[in-house]
């Protein structure tokens, strides 16, 4: 058989199916292009993420793998053929009950690889689960849950239906499930309107100097299928864009100037098969190359290049917190711990890669794209388009993951560019090497610190340094250098503290927001010293955490005192049962003096909900149609953390009603009111609290209409309201009442905007109305040998004010201590290196132990029904809980982050030269 | 940067109709599950015109094990390797080795003959177009002429064999039997690869690392009965899968009373090609004793060469590679007891 030609014929999903693409085209494209199967996702076209994964021939296969022209006469399977008639199967509806599908992007790789072991093992073991799924990547969800629901495929299907006034900390499955697991959920590369052209973006291959673009006419005539090339010239608004109102530096398209490997010089823009035949070196761009700023030591060194001219010294931003008289502190110690650590660049590896479409409606563009922050998207594109705000509608897709890495622009500016000036639609997806060179990461620590207490183990005085490297642009960096000063002392009550921090401009891609702001970074430090005082005082290291903890009543280093949910010290004491009888184990274990070594460690974590003394206000509308249904719209973007549920949640219960009542508008800047954007732990606490209040002015209104007491049931019907008051009963038809463009006709907005106060200059004030504390626990292996750390639990207690919805929680918190590994034991970004999944690891499924966790409820008054946040709290104290654990096994003190094997090894082999072991 | 450049795909039924669409196409590979291939081609590592798909030929899917030793066809998936019971209980290595290749998905599409003839690999070569095109390519693609490894190779190509089934399969004295325009011949697995990267160019390297003539395959791998021998195989790995091994080692012995009387090492994952340990045979005749294990450091330290090529230093795959060694002989020399 030769396959020359352009037909095929298979079997997809039980139907014989042609396909024309051709031979050389990857099976996983050629199903999404030609039969719009797009729950077959492309996440690395490469074979290392799995997302692509289906059955041919009843096997579990990537389909970025396959050609078209060797899948011809094969049985293939894709997720789109695991639900019958509408009904999903045993395997999808326990993923939903279970929580397993987080983001979705990764969801149908999963399902397919589970539904292979199922037909091979009817009851496999855990092992087993971990071992056949091992070829999907998931970065949200930590694998546990996933693992939950495979064990759990035949159990009830019943979920929780709470009753009224009880949606709150109810285990609801998520409202927007049900489309991530049969594969309709419609991701940023999944749908452009027919006819849609495609853009590419050509990229600085060197990490610095300049380019000059030679004769684009000649380049167009010599490549008919191009519509149009865009450059610096074309951006008819501020060719700058950047999260901060000082901060826009960053070019849509660099003029000239090269300030890191990967940035975008010039867009092209045309048929989708001539875009994707071109070559980089079809463009007539001409380099000069000039010797880059690397690292942060260069960057602050005397004479160093400027990354930008008007930027001395490199220096992007500064914090500074001062309090008391660190000096007197440490000269009444009786002991001082001190060191330096190191931490890398780390990829946000969100399984979607950047990707969406525009196009121009009247005199407005519509983008349709993968994001967290929708509303700073309008905003930044109408200023690079020089558009007003009102003229650009953002739609977000649904969001296969974020981390912080989506809420700087990607696509969004070009796409919009140049669907407005061709008048044709225009969608763009990055690759994931082009992905990986262009997007922001977190900045790289180089951090000194010391820290002094009493005999006693209490803390006097704490001095910490954090230099941060923080790439070519500003992007978040500024909100780096704020938070680190506010939270190195850790969550623990000093006296005395001088933290300081500095934000280094490099020739390296921009570091920008990832999921805690440079506060994992600075926890590494921070609990290391605590580890180090204890030791020196004979303390117990929990204990010694315990006796400096903040709680209620104490003042934190910021100068700010906490009069509500300071959960630090149950947190602690809820890890305590855990920590006696693993530390007695590892104790055990040690004895047999084999290569092994088992530790167990401890960290701490505090983190402020919200933009650091910023106004950050959210606000959330619902409303009633004519026909009773009620709508919640939702601007606080669900990149899989779940506020597409659990502000119905919230909502429900202030208004009364059932939250099976509600279904979700979500994101659409024209639908939905700015609720700001998914970071800084912030939507459940602040978008959540908006959305209370929208439900209680709603339930107010109604009320009001039907002139019934506070206490009144509400009973929601087709058309009409009956209202319960006792004995009394009214009824408002809906029908009756004017409706509004949504066809509501009855509506309750809230906002909350929590309160800060500024920082001084020594750092002092109000950063954040409420913190999430928490604290973890981890038991590690340790290869004497070979210098490998295996995790075999941890132990997770965090102080959540309240569970809205403790599945997500558990959800969360699995999946912010699988970055927090990833972060501590394998993920180094090297730029101008990593530009795939394989040579950057992040943790598979074998890589995520058992995950206990104890969810602390001390109530925040301000949040809704006394919740705050948790995304980033999840994530601080893993890294240096485990480094407390290498510790505890071996002796030994580790200082860089990822701590590879090499890296482990080579500390040991240090440690035993100097007898330290 | 996603399109692959256009190519035929050749399904042949049979082993001679794929020898003919070898010799009809000069320009062709051949193609099993394609995880290592497709990706290259992806990248334009290479731009093979037609691709010989070995997936329908039956003949070659066979798993034969007798009292002459084993055989495996060249389209027999890691999977199968890996679950086969006679391999498992009569070559734990091998079974052992080929479990623990990349992740379930390569497994079942990746087959021993696409393993055994896996491209070398390093940071400079197993990179997108643009970023190659960005670093000056290297020697390894036609576009390059240096190593970016090792800048003073005169020519000499460092990139590193990461092949598992191979140290596995070189315990038991394996021999690959190739097809081709000139009939079929065997060579000795420690003759097939030649990546020995000399100075003198000599041999191979990490560019010509098999031993293999235009136009020839490989149609299947014998194993020789392991006697009493028993193996395993160890690899280091910083995650649990989807990962090219950091190192890797095959070790196998047989122990009579006390005395060490066959000992055998094979690495993956340190030089251009696979290493089978010489001279071990030298250490056995005693106990297992530190002499040994000094033995196995020096035969290693003299052996293994492990460069810049990939994200873990040389120093450490070297190191660690020769610890596995010792610790898997000590660990076979105890279960032997």
């Amino acid at each position: 058989m030769n396959i020359a030609t352009s037909q095929v014929t298979l079997t997809v999903n039980g139907l014989t199916t042609e396909l024309r693409s051709p031979p050389a085209t990857r099976l996983a494209h050629a199903l999404r292009d030609e039969h719009g199967l797009t729950g077959t996702k492309v996440g690395c076209d490469a074979g290392d993420c799995g997302a692509c994964t289906v059955l041919i021939d009843g096997e579990q296969l990537c389909a970025c793998m396959v050609s078209v022209a060797q899948a011809a006469g094969r049985n293939v399977v894709t997720v789109e053929g695991l639900a019958k008639n509408g009904d999903l199967s045993d395997l999808q509806a326990a993923f939903l009950r279970h929580g397993a599908a987080q983001c979705g992007i990764c969801t149908p790789g999963m399902l397919m690889a589970a539904h292979d072991l199922l037909g091979k093992r009817g009851s496999p073991s855990e092992q087993e689960v971990a071992d056949a799924l091992g070829g999907v990547l998931c970065r949200c969800t930590g694998y546990r849950k996933i693992i939950d629901a495979i064990l759990d495929v035949g159990g009830s299907r019943r979920g929780d239906e709470p009753e009224i006034g009880k949606a709150v900390g109810s285990r609801v499955g998520r409202l927007d499930g049900a489309p991530k697991v049969t594969g309709d959920d419609v991701f940023g590369a999944d749908f452009a309107p027919p006819g849609a052209l495609t853009l590419r973006v050509i990229r600085a291959p060197v990490a610095s100097g300049r380019f000059r673009i030679g004769d684009l006419g000649a380049f167009k005539a010599a490549h008919p299928g191009i519509s149009a090339v865009y450059t610096a010239d074309d951006i008819p608004g501020h060719n700058a864009f950047g999260v901060y109102p000082t901060g826009k530096d960053q070019p849509v398209l660099a003029d000239g100037l090269i300030r890191y490997r990967g940035e975008a010089l010039v867009a092209v823009v045309g048929h989708p098969g001539a875009v994707a035949a071109l070559r980089d070196d079809d463009l007539p761009l001409h380099f000069e190359q000039t010797t880059p700023v690397i690292g942060i030591s260069q960057a602050a060194a005397n004479g160093a290049t400027l990354v930008h001219a008007d930027r001395p010294g490199n220096i992007l931003a500064e914090g500074r917190l001062v309090k008391g008289d660190t000096a007197a502190g440490f000269a009444m110690a009786d002991h001082v711990a001190e060191g330096a650590w190191q931490t890398s660049f780390v990829e946000h590896a969100y399984i979607e890669p950047e990707a969406g479409w525009a196009e121009r409606v009247g005199d407005r563009i519509e983008i349709h794209v993968t994001t967290q922050s929708p509303y700073m998207d309008r905003d930044e594109v109408a200023h690079v388009l020089g558009m007003e705000k009102e003229q650009i509608r953002i739609v977000p897709t649904a969001c296969g993951g974020g981390f912080g890495g989506k809420l700087d622009l990607s696509v969004q500016p070009l796409i919009a560019l140049a669907a407005r000036d061709l008048g044709v639609p225009v969608r763009c997806a990055y690759t994931r090497p082009e992905s990986m060179a262009s997007s922001t990461k977190r900045h790289p620590a180089a951090i000194r610190a010391r820290a002094g207490c009493c005999a006693d183990g209490k803390l006097l005085a704490f001095e910490f340094h954090g230099d941060f490297d923080t790439g070519a642009y500003a992007s978040w960096g500024p909100t780096v250098a704020d938070r680190v000063p506010v939270h190195a002392t850790g969550p623990y009550v000093v006296s005395n503290v001088k933290n300081t921090s500095c934000a280094l401009l490099t020739n390296a891609p921009p570091s920008g927001a990832f999921r805690g702001f440079g506060v994992p970074q600075s926890a590494i430090a921070n609990e290391a010293l605590m580890d180090d005082l204890a030791e020196m005082c004979g303390i117990d290291p929990l204990d010694f955490r315990l006796i400096n903890a903040l709680r209620k009543g104490d003042e934190t280093s910021s100068g700010q005192r906490l009069e509500y949910s300071a959960g630090l010290a149950e947190c602690l004491e809820a890890l305590r049962s855990a920590w006696d009888t693993e530390r007695e184990e590892a104790g055990r274990f040690n004895a047999a003096a084999g290569d092994v070594r088992r530790g167990v460690g401890i960290a701490g974590m505090w983190y402020g909900c919200g933009n650091t003394s910023m106004s950050n206000p959210s606000t959330i509308t619902i409303g009633i149609s004519a026909e009773g249904q009620v709508t919640l719209y939702n601007g606080a973007m669900d990149m899989g953390q779940g506020p597409n549920t659990i502000m119905p949640q919230i909502a429900a219960d202030a208004l009364g009603v059932p939250f099976g009542r509600f279904n979700v508008v979500a994101g659409d800047t024209d639908r939905t009111a700015d609720a700001g954007k998914s970071s800084a732990s912030r939507q459940t606490f602040v978008s959540g609290k908006a959305a209370q209040r929208a439900g209680e002015n709603l339930r107010t209104k109604i009320l009001r209409l039907a002139n019934v007491g506070p206490n009144a049931v509400l009973e929601i019907d087709h058309g009409k309201i009956v209202v319960h008051d006792g004995e009394a009963e009214r009824t408002l038809d809906l029908t009756a009442m004017a409706a509004d463009a949504e066809g509501d006709v009855l509506t309750g907005k809230g906002t909350f905007d929590p309160p800060t106060k500024p920082l001084d200059d020594n750092g002092q004030g109000v950063p954040y109305a409420t913190y999430g504390f928490g604290a973890h626990l981890a038991v590690a292996d340790i290869d004497m040998v070979l210098g490998n750390v295996k995790i075999r639990r941890i132990v997770a207690a965090h102080d959540v004010g309240r569970a809205i919805n403790p599945t997500f929680l558990e959800g969360q918190i699995h999946g912010g201590i699988a970055q927090g590994l990833g972060l501590a034991l394998m993920e180094e970004y090297i730029p101008g290196r990593t530009e795939n999944l394989h040579d950057y690891l992040i943790p598979t499924f074998g890589d995520v132990p058992p995950i206990d966790v104890i969810l602390v409820e001390d109530p925040e008054p301000l949040g809704p029904y006394g919740a705050k946040g948790i995304g980033e709290q999840a994530l601080i104290p893993t890294a240096p809980a485990i480094f407390n654990a290498v510790r505890h096994a071996t002796g030994v003190r580790l200082h860089h982050a990822p701590a590879t094997p090499c890296r482990v090894r080579d500390a040991i082999l240090a440690a035993r030269k100097s007898n330290h072991v | 940067m996603d399109a692959l450049h256009s190519f035929e795909v050749i399904r042949p039924k049979t082993v001679d109709e794929a020898l003919a669409a070898r010799i009809a196409h000069r320009h062709s590979r051949m193609i099993g599950g394609g995880t290592d291939l497709l990706v290259n081609i992806r990248r334009r590592i290479e731009t093979p015109s037609v691709l010989i798909d070995t997936s329908d030929l039956t003949d070659l899917k066979t798993i034969e094990h007798g009292d002459t030793g084993l055989s495996i066809g060249a389209s027999v998936r890691l999977f199968e390797v890996a679950e086969h019971p006679n391999i498992q209980h009569f070559y734990p290595a091998i079974a052992q080795a080929a479990g623990s290749i990349a992740g379930p998905t390569h497994r079942n599409m990746g087959t021993v003959g696409g393993n055994l003839c896996l491209d070398t690999r390093c940071i400079y070569y197993n990179q997108s177009e643009w970023w190659r095109e960005a670093n000056d390519h290297c020697l390894k693609t036609e576009l390059g002429d240096m190593c970016h490894v090792a800048p003073k190779s005169k020519g000499v190509c460092f990139a590193t064999y990461s092949g598992d089934l191979a140290p596995a399969l070189m315990l038991f004295g394996a021999e690959i039997d190739l097809l081709g325009p000139d009939g079929e011949r065997t060579v000795a697995m420690r003759d097939f690869y030649i990546g020995s990267s000399r100075q003198d160019g000599s041999k191979g390297d990490g560019i010509n690392y098999m031993a293999i003539k235009p136009g020839e395959f490989v149609v299947r791998v014998r194993a020789s009965s392991p006697g009493r021998l028993i193996s395993g195989y160890d690899k280091i790995r910083i995650r649990r899968s989807i990962e090219y091994p950091v190192a890797g080692c095959a070790a196998a012995l047989t122990r009579d009373d006390d005395t060490l009387t066959d000992i055998r090492i094979a690495f993956t994952g340190t030089n251009p090609r696979p290493v089978f340990l010489e001279g071990t045979a030298d250490l056995a005749g005693s106990t297992l004793s530190d002499s040994v294990l000094e033995g196995i450091d020096n035969l290693c330290k003299d052996q293994l060469m492990s460069m810049k090529t990939t994200f873990t230093p040389g120093h450490y795959r070297r190191r660690v590679a020769t610890q596995m060694a010792k610790r898997l002989v000590g660990q076979l020399f105890n279960a032997a007891g």
